[in-house]
Formats: structure tokens, sequence, C-alpha cells
């Protein structure tokens, strides 16, 4: 078997979103529609059929890959932390892809685009985690971030998406900058870009001592750092969260933070862990900021998607303390954390975009009142997802924390531990206050009450929801299963299983 | 009794309400009431068997049932009944019919998601009673606060959000620092044995160093100490108790109050025994106790609004409990494990006797009140009766527990029993004068005369629970009995483990004899803990790990 199959999933994405483009290109004179393709008769249209079957495509191809192994000195990772990464990525686009179809079609967005983009993106996340060359790892990181700046300014005739897109941009190609300068200092440490090598040279040598590398860790920190959005970091984020469309915020919440997180905490944690003394210090106080900071600014929200991005950025403070614990526990507990974070966070974006109605007008926390009696399932599941988010027993999130928890308190790190704790119980306030509004308070006499959602929306909400409890009282495989991908060798079976997907 | 000695019979008890939750949402609006109400009589008629076969010699856990969960974590579903839990699961069971019942004219709206809430907070209840994992513990404590959070914001009185929110946030404050300390507590245990475990036996086991202990013991301690709720940790639940529906009280009072002491007999005293007889932790909870007891009473004498005053008056009941607890006593103990029976009797009772008068009247100002013994003679026997059970007055049940408590306490402190005997006599002064105006006094406002005595589905409610008052009143032994050998073993276990050690009552003036004698070479040992699973039945029979520096605030 060629080694060439490594890139088999990107591949089919890749093909895809060209078909995608080329179908365009040709049929549209002959359709004549303002807008081609984006399923307004409710059926679903073929860009988005394309992106489903060939993301669920690039899944098996992936977890095909379970058994194949690269050479010791390839340029893309062929192993279980990379099958894991991949479930995460293309379930978390899955979910996006297969929820934000009545978007598009309400809000009269462009379908081929949004899909071909969201194609690109995902190949791009697909290479920057796969990635065990730095170039390639920069690559990887390009065109993930361009085509997410073009998808976040995606709503043209919406001011506040394009100004989004902008700032988005331009925080984003200076990110790009330190992560291209961290890269270049790090050859000069290392002689090496390749990730495999650099890091034996850096367990061979007297570790720590060396500025270059350290300066090259540290660029190429920050760089990663804005991409997650980590305190202080992360003033880009609530805006472009904010200001992009919904299904496109919801996308970058879970597959361009989840990439940009599993290559670092693999950069980090594996790679360059011989070097831990450099990166470790920074990364602890980047965990405990962004754990506490955005918590204590969702408070005062009251725009629910802003706050679910206020939300979106503490979460990577709690992941971050999984890659300060630098170990196989707490590589595994970010894994999972990760899965159960995109699975919530895609659906209770998808809930929110259709709450708040065309325009998305309705989207404060005062909309949701009377919410609970007035669309029980809707309202049920969207509990479900914010429970989940709040770390709270039976559900996955719970898990998540748990498992997190015990890698920091094995790490030794109980300080992290329990600002973790303590900064989810500020986060329960925030999360509260929906549940509140939903259920407690009355809608006023002339609310408009949200239309009931589309079988297809409730099929991926439903199965979002049975997953994250699934995960949260059962995780027993999914646990052994995590931990088998991430042993050294690569080992057969199927990883992180909460994340596999609805068949579209 | 072949058919009951099976080990289903605590895991139905969980699951039975759960179901029966989930059919109350099914099935129509009118017939919510009848499923609840049908299911949680059944779940008493199953729990009752327990209270019979209980053996009472046996100090260890019965009915024991360990099933794998988690394995790669250590985590198994784990459940069983021993002397301390017995009466917390019958005191839930037999809570619960009445709750459901005392609800049928009051709640008029939702019902479906009403009854529900109630089937589900009862599966939370009776897990946190039976769990023997640490992990599944959590996971019911938790749980819990979801229902009983929509209970209030949902059906309750005016500032209910405000409520509800408050005692969501309080309660999760104190049980996720209880959540570091089980992690903690697990990875201590693998680091001895080299395999996590959440299991309750297997921590109990673990030999902590006195400083390890008094953190995690912190951590434990504070969960606990807002549940009782201890002074000063008490100021959600005057706000809860006066804005939950009736049967949310009652159900705060009779059952949720109760898993804070419950917490720390279970898991506060066994775990940590060096920091749980540490004479300076020892002293602030008493004193702490105490506070509460006086400082409730007094708070109570002042409050125009019936409810809120027999709020107060659980934050001083509670006070005598702990009072027992950490008096570390076998008859403070057992007082205290009475008295929590006692105390979810006659203030649930009274709660329900308030909720009737609200039900009528639409008002709990007791000024609003006076001479209705008139008219509704029977609710005034009620009570009355009820009332002189709460201040404890002989041949009431509330007597045993408290007389129990002062005197298991008088042994080890007492100083601090004689003060807190001056709180019985307060109760007197806040309750009696409550009584008086409501009952008797003249019936001087037009409205109070047209009230009518309570109906037969009230009466049905009322009956058993005056019979028990009077039952635990003059015959509390058996009652008595099923504590004493967990009482006496946890009591045994606490001093052995305390050191090689004077008794606890020397032990507790004198802090230079409380050392824990640490074993040291841990590695030795630590190899012998593999085989140490859960062994039915032998709650006391520890394998031993020894832990010689383990220090829970270091290593960051």
């Amino acid at each position: 078997m060629s080694y060439w199959v490594a890139l088999l999933p990107e591949a089919v994405l890749s093909l895809a979103a060209m078909f995608i483009l080329m179908r365009d290109a040709f049929a549209r004179p002959g359709r004549g529609g303002s807008n081609p393709g984006a399923g307004g008769d409710g059926r679903m249209s073929v860009d988005c059929l394309v992106t489903l079957y060939s993301i669920a495509g690039a899944l098996i191809a992936s977890l095909w890959l379970m058994d194949a192994s690269a050479p010791p000195d390839g340029m893309i990772a062929l192993d279980g932390f990379r099958v894991a990464a991949d479930v995460i990525l293309l379930g978390g686009a899955l979910l996006v892809v297969s929820l934000s179809r009545d978007y598009l079609t309400r809000e009269g967005l462009r379908s081929p685009e949004f899909h071909a983009l969201i194609l690109l993106a995902l190949v791009g996340m697909m290479v920057l985690v796969a990635a065990r060359d730095l170039i390639l790892l920069f690559v990887g990181l390009e065109l993930m971030s361009i085509s997410v700046y073009v998808l976040t300014g995606f709503a043209r005739k919406n001011p506040r998406s394009s100004e989004a897109s902008l700032k988005y941009f331009i925080v984003g190609a200076f990110a790009s900058a330190f992560v291209v300068y961290g890269i270049a200092l790090l050859y000069g440490a290392t002689g090496t870009t390749r990730l495999a090598t650099a890091a034996e040279r850096i367990a061979a040598a007297p570790g720590g001592g060396d500025l270059l590398l350290a300066a090259g860790i540290g660029l190429l920190l920050i760089g990663f750092a804005f991409k997650i959005a980590a305190v202080p970091f992360h003033m880009w984020a609530p805006d472009a969260y904010d200001g992009a469309p919904t299904p496109v915020t919801s996308f970058m919440a879970t597959g361009v933070k989840a990439a940009a997180f599993i290559a670092l905490l693999r950069v980090l944690t594996v790679d360059l862990g011989g070097a831990a003394e450099v990166w470790r210090g920074a990364v602890w106080w980047l965990a405990i900021l962004t754990m506490i900071v955005p918590n204590l600014i969702a408070l005062s929200q009251r725009d629910v998607k802003r706050m679910l991005a206020y939300s979106s950025v503490a979460h990577a403070g709690y992941l971050l303390v999984g890659v300060v614990a630098a170990s196989e526990l707490g590589r595994s507990a970010s894994l999972f954390y990760l899965a159960a974070y995109t699975v919530v966070t895609a659906a209770s974006f998808a809930i929110v975009f259709h709450v708040a109605g065309r325009g998305d007008r309705k989207q404060r926390v005062r909309d949701y009142r009377g919410l609970g009696w007035r669309r029980p399932v809707l309202a049920a599941a969207l509990l479900v997802f914010l429970l989940s988010l709040a770390g709270f027993p039976p559900t996955a999130g719970f898990v998540g924390k748990l498992y997190l928890l015990r890698a920091a308190v094995d790490a030794g790190e109980t300080s992290l531990a329990v600002t973790l704790v303590l900064t989810s119980l500020v986060a329960y306030y925030y999360y509260l206050r929906v549940v509140w509004k939903m259920y407690f308070e009355a809608a006023p006499e002339d609310a408009r009450t949200p239309p009931p959602p589309k079988p297809g929306f409730n099929f991926v909400i439903g199965t979002c929801v049975a997953l994250i409890l699934l995960g949260g009282l059962f995780p027993g495989r999914i646990i052994d299963r995590a931990r088998e991908a991430l042993a050294d060798a690569p080992a057969p079976g199927v990883v992180v299983q909460a994340e596999d997907p609805p068949s579209p | 009794m072949a058919l009951y000695d099976g080990h289903w019979i605590l895991t139905a008890l969980v699951v039975l309400p759960l179901v029966g939750g989930a059919a109350c949402l099914l099935v129509p609006e009118a017939r919510a009431k009848t499923v609840a109400l049908a299911t949680t009589l059944v779940l008493f008629a199953l729990s009752l068997p327990l209270f019979w076969t209980f053996d009472t010699a046996e100090s260890g856990f019965q009915n024991l049932v360990s099933i794998p969960w988690i394995e790669a974590w250590g985590i198994s579903y784990a459940v069983g009944v021993d002397g301390i839990s017995i009466l917390m699961i019958l005191l839930t069971t037999f809570t619960m019919p009445l709750a459901v019942a005392g609800s049928f004219s009051h709640i008029r709206r939702r019902e479906r998601a009403f009854y529900a809430m109630l089937l589900f907070l009862t599966t939370g209840m009776i897990g946190v009673f039976v769990a023997l994992d640490l992990f599944l513990f959590y996971v019911f404590w938790e749980i819990m606060l979801i229902p009983m959070y929509f209970l209030i914001g949902v059906w309750g009185g005016e500032r209910r959000i405000y409520s509800a929110v408050k005692f969501f946030l309080y309660t999760a404050a104190g049980s996720l620092l209880m959540l570091v300390a089980i992690v903690t507590l697990a990875w201590i245990f693998q680091d001895g044995s080299g395999a996590w475990s959440f299991a309750y036996d297997d921590l109990a086991s673990l030999e902590l160093g006195r400083r390890a202990q008094l953190w995690l013991f912190g951590g434990f301690a504070l969960a606990f100490a807002i549940k009782v709720p201890l002074f000063p940790f008490h100021t959600w639940l005057p706000d809860a108790h006066v804005e939950a529906p009736t049967a949310g009280s009652v159900i705060l009072a009779g059952v949720l109050l109760k898993m804070g002491v419950y917490g720390f007999l279970r898991f506060g005293l066994p775990l940590f025994p060096a920091a749980a007889t540490d004479p300076a932790v020892v002293n602030a909870m008493l004193v702490l106790g105490l506070i509460g007891i006086l400082y409730a009473a007094w708070v109570a004498a002042v409050q125009p609004d019936a409810k809120k005053l027999i709020a107060y008056t659980s934050v001083a009941h509670l006070g005598f409990v702990v009072l027992g607890v950490f008096g570390l006593t076998t008859q403070g103990i057992e007082g205290g494990i009475l008295q929590m029976v006692n105390h979810g009797i006659s203030t649930g009772t009274l709660f329900l006797l308030i909720g009737m008068l609200y039900e009528r009247r639409h008002s709990r100002r007791i000024a609003d009140f006076g001479g209705i013994a008139k008219v509704m003679p029977v609710f005034a026997f009620a009570l009355v009766v009820v009332a002189l059970s709460s201040v404890g007055l002989p041949g009431t049940n509330g007597f045993v527990g408290e007389f129990l408590i002062l005197v298991g306490t008088f042994r080890t402190h007492p100083w601090i029993a004689a003060i807190a005997t001056t709180g019985v006599i307060f109760a007197a002064c806040y309750m009696l004068p409550m009584v008086q105006r409501v009952v008797f006094n003249r019936l001087d406002r037009e409205e109070n005369r047209t009230l009518t005595d309570v109906n037969r589905r009230e009466r049905l409610i009322l009956a058993p629970l005056l019979a028990l008052i009077l039952l635990i009143g003059v015959w509390p032994g058996p009652f008595l009995n099923r504590t004493r050998a967990s009482v006496e073993a946890l009591i045994e276990h606490v001093e052995t483990r305390t050191a090689s050690a004077p008794p606890v009552e020397a032990a507790s003036v004198e802090p230079s004899s409380v050392e824990p004698v640490l074993i040291e070479a841990p590695s030795v040992e630590a190899a012998s803990v593999e085989a140490a699973p859960i062994a039915a039945g032998s709650g006391a029979t520890p394998a031993h790990i020894s832990k010689s520096a383990v220090e829970a605030g270091e290593g960051e």
C-alpha cells in the first residue's frame, strides 16, 4: 500500500469541493434562479448531498487508515491520534452541514460556495492535524484560515458579517505571521522542519537553555493561541463569532478551534515534549486566564449567540488544562472533551439560529422566554446541551470535565483543577439563565413561537442528544477506544465513538 | 423472604421513580397525579420490607450490588444499605407519597412536568443514599439539583427565580470542590495501588497523611455544610423553602437537608478520620452548629411569615444534628440520625399544614390568622401536636432525638451541650407563640370564619405523619436498633484510624494526642491492595494502603 493513501480522506473532500464549484460554474446559466441549489423546495440540494456524502466517505477512509502506518520520517501522520482527530473534525462538520440547510434557505445564502468552502476548510484542518512537518502544518493552517475568512463574510449583504470577516482576517493573518516566524526559528534551532526529527534533536540536546528554541516555541504558541482564541489573544473571537452567519460561527467554534487545538496539543506535548519546561508555564497561564476571563464576561451577555461565543472561548481554557498536563491522560482527556464539546456546540448553535428566525432577529436571552412550554422538545434538547456545556451529569460534558480533572490532578496541577471547577460554577449562572428564561418566565403575549423544525433537523438534534447522554452514562467503551488510539503504537479499532455521525 | 432477598431491590428503588416520571410526561395532563401517586406508593411498599429484613447485628452494607460501570476508571455501579442509610431511604419513600398527595389541589398547571420532576428528584435522593461509589454518589448528588431547580423555579412563589438560582449555585459551589476532592482521592488510591478506583471501600481504606486529610475533608465538608445547611452557609434555605411549592418545601425539609449530615456520616468521618476528629475541626463544627441553633431560633421568633419561620427552625434542628454527629459518641450520632428522621416528619408536616392553610386563605402571614381552632378543629389539633413534636416535648419523637443528642454531646463537650439545651427553650419561644397566634386567640377576622376544615384527602395525609410522631416518641427502639451496629462500627473505625489512640473523648480535648501514626514504606504494602474488591457486607474490613506523604495541596 503506497504512502499516498495517507491523503485519501483529504483527496475525497478536495474532489467533492472541486465538483461542487465546477457544477455551479457550468450549470448556473441554464437554471437562471437567483439562488440555485439552496434546496428551497424542501428537498436536499445536490451540493449539500455531495458534501455530506464526501464527508462520510472521508470518515470511512480515515477509519480504514487506522491499521496503516507511516514511514518514520513521513510528512503525514498515520496513527490513532490522527484518526481520532479526523473523527472529531469530520463528525463536527457533518453536524454543521446537515443542520445549516434550513439556515441557508432562510437567509438566501448561496449554497455551492458555502459547501465548497466548508469542504476546503475541512481539508485544511485535516492536513493541519495530520502534518508531521512544520511547512505542511502551515499550509494546512492557511488553507483552513483563508476558507473560514471567506465564510465569515459570507452574508455579503449583512455589514456585521463583513466587519467580522475583516477583523478575523486581519487578526488571523497577524497570527499566521507569528506561526511562520516561529517555524523559522524552530528550524534555526533544530535544523529541520520534520517534527519527529526535531523532537529527537530536542530530546538529545540538554533542553531549555536554547534561546532560539524558546523563541520559536513562544512565537508558535502565540500564533496558535490566536487561532484557538486563548486569552489574552481572544479579542477577535466574540466579534467574529457574533458577526458571522450562525452556521459558520458553529463551524468556527467547533472545527477551526478543534483543529488548531489538536495540532497544538500534538506539537507541544508530543514533539516538543522534550522542551516542556519552556512552554509549560506559559500554557499554564493561558489556561488560567482563558478559564477565568471569558466566563466572567459571558455573565453580562444578553445575546445568546454572543454568550455562546464567550463560552466557547472559555472551553478553550478547559482544554488547555489537558495540554498543561502533558501526559497521555491529558491528551485523551482533551480529545474526549473536544468530541463532546463539538457535538454540543454544533447542536446548540443550530438551535440558536432556528429560534432566531429570519434575519437572526430573536437571539437575545429574553427571546427565549417561555420557549420551554411552547417548543418543549426543542427546549429540552437545548437544556441537555447547556447542561453538557456546563459539565453537569449525566452528560458527556461532565465525563469530559472529570477526565480533565483527573489529568490535572495526575499531573499535580491541583490549582488548575480548582480553577476549572470554580470557573464552571460561574458558567452555571449564564447557562442557567437561558434555562430559566425558557421555563420560568412566561412569553409575552405577542411573541412569535418559532416554527417546528424540519424532520431532518430534528433527527440530527435527536442524535446529538442521544450521543451526549450515551457519552455521559456509558463512556466506558469510548474511553477504552480513545486510550487504545492514543497509545504510542497505532492500535486497531474505532476511535471516539461518540462522534460516530448520523448517516446523511 | 426469598423473593425479597434479591439484590434488585435498591436498584428498583432508584429506577422505578425514573420510569414513573417518564410515564407522567407521557400520560394526559389529568392522569399525571394518579400515576405519580401510584408510583410513590409502590415505591414505599417496595422499601418497607427493607426495614423488616434489615439485619440489626450487621454493621456493614447489606443488599450490596456492585457492577463494573466505567472499568478504565475503576467506577462501578455499587449500591448498598447500612444502618446509616436505612432510615434515610425509608424517610424518602415515606415522604414522597405524602408530598405527591399534598400537591393534588395545590398544583393546577403543568401537572405532568411537576409530577415528573418530583419523581426524578426521588431517583436522585434515593441514589444519594444508596450509592457506594463516589462517582455514582456525585452523579446522583448533582442530578438532584435539576428537578429541584425546576420545582422552585416553575411552580414557586413570587421570588422563585431568585430563590431557584440561589439554591442551585450555592449547592453547586460546594459540590464542585467536592468533585476535585473525589478525583484527588481516587488519584491517591491509584498512586498507591496502580489502578484508579472510586469505590467507597477502596477509598475508605486509604491511610492519608494528616495534611491531605484536612484539605480533602475541607472539600467534602463545604459541600455538606452548605447542604445541611450549617451557619453561615444557610442563607439559601429560607429563600428556597419559602418560594418552593408545598411539595418542594416538604421534600427540602424532609429529605434534602438530610443529605449534608448523611454525607458527613458516610464520607466525612470514615474517609478522613484524622481531619474529622481534629479538635479544631470538631470545635468549629460544634460552634457553628450551636450558632445555628441559637441564631436560627432568634431569627425565627421574629418572622411574620409562618413558612419562613418554619424554614428557620430547620436551621436550628439541623444544628442539633450536627452537634450530635460531631460530639462523636454513639448516642450522639444515633440521636442525630433519629433526629433527622424526626425533623423530616415534623417539619414536613408543618409545611404541609401551612400549605393547606395557604390554599384556603392565600396568606401565610401569622397576623392574618387567629382563633381558627373554632372553624378548623382537626387542623388545629394537628398543628399543635406537630409543633410540640418540633419543640421536643417528651412523648413525641422530637424529644427522643434531641435528648440523645444532648446526652451524647454532653459526654464529650459538656459546655456546648449545656448551651445547646437553651436552644430547646428558644424553640418553644418561637413555635408556641406562632401556634397560639394562628390557632387560638380570638377569631377576629371575617375571612377566617368561612375556612373549611381539612378534608378527607388531607386527613389521610396527616394521619400517618401524626401516628409516626407519637410512635417514635414512645417506642423508638426499632429505629435505633437498626442504626446502632453501623454507628458503633463507624465510631470504632474512626477511633482506630485516628491513631493507636486514646479514646475520641480525650482526643478531642488534647490536640497533641490525635496525630495519626503513619505507616511508612508505601510501596511494599501497595501491592496487596489489588485484590480488594467490594466484599459483600464487609464495609469495615478494608485493604490497607499506606500513604505516608500525600499532600493534596502540593505539587503545582
